[in-house]
């Protein structure tokens, strides 16, 4: 199976709904998924905003976020927002992990599907 | 051989999809899932999901708008 890499700009239904819609997708066909989001993000990674983010005519994003992680997927924040948004590892929500630019690029190496939102 | 039955009515795309992903572990080779869907997608995605997975679609009945699909796992 594949990889999709998916770069996460923002905290709005915008950038959340079409990250999720597309990541679960290939997640449910077998593709390893890659979320990184970037300090633009950051205000959605608080603990209960995904749980709260709805949008009419769409799933529940909490139901594909779950999705997402109980099929593998990875959910990266850029290691600089911390600094950059003046916030804590302990601010934002405990499924989200911390990593840097490098990493992420080491890891969706071959990936055949990328998107930004 | 079991068969299983997975009720998604209601529910839009992905979530049809992203249910059976779910369901699919606990299926072995040769179990049978059914699965009742009205997104209207849910037809082309059962069918592309089938080809990339390595299922076989046994069929996916319209039934006004209700369908009823079988994977054999």
């Amino acid at each position: 199976m594949g990889k999709m890499a998916i770069v996460c700009n923002g905290a709005e239904p915008k950038s959340l709904f079409p990250t999720f819609v597309l990541g679960s997708s290939a997640a449910a066909s077998g593709d390893t998924v890659y979320v990184f989001f970037t300090p633009g993000a950051v205000a959605a990674l608080k603990p209960g905003v995904v749980e709260e983010t709805k949008k009419k005519g769409f799933p529940d994003l909490i139901e594909m976020w779950n999705g997402v992680k109980a099929l593998g997927g990875k959910l990266y924040f850029c290691e600089l927002g911390l600094e950059a948004c003046d916030v804590k590892k302990e601010d934002l929500r405990d499924d989200v992990e911390l990593v840097g630019a490098t990493t992420f690029l080491t890891e969706i190496q071959g990936a055949q599907l990328t998107f930004s939102f | 051989m079991a068969s299983k039955t997975l009720d998604v009515l209601g529910l839009k795309c992905p979530q049809p999809i992203l249910k059976m992903a779910i369901e699919a572990p606990k299926l072995q080779a040769g179990d049978v899932l059914e699965v009742l869907a009205d997104c209207p997608s849910f037809p082309r995605d059962i069918e592309n999901w089938c080809k990339k997975t390595g299922k076989t679609l046994l069929f996916c009945r319209d039934e006004g708008g209700k369908f009823t699909a079988q994977v054999q796992f």
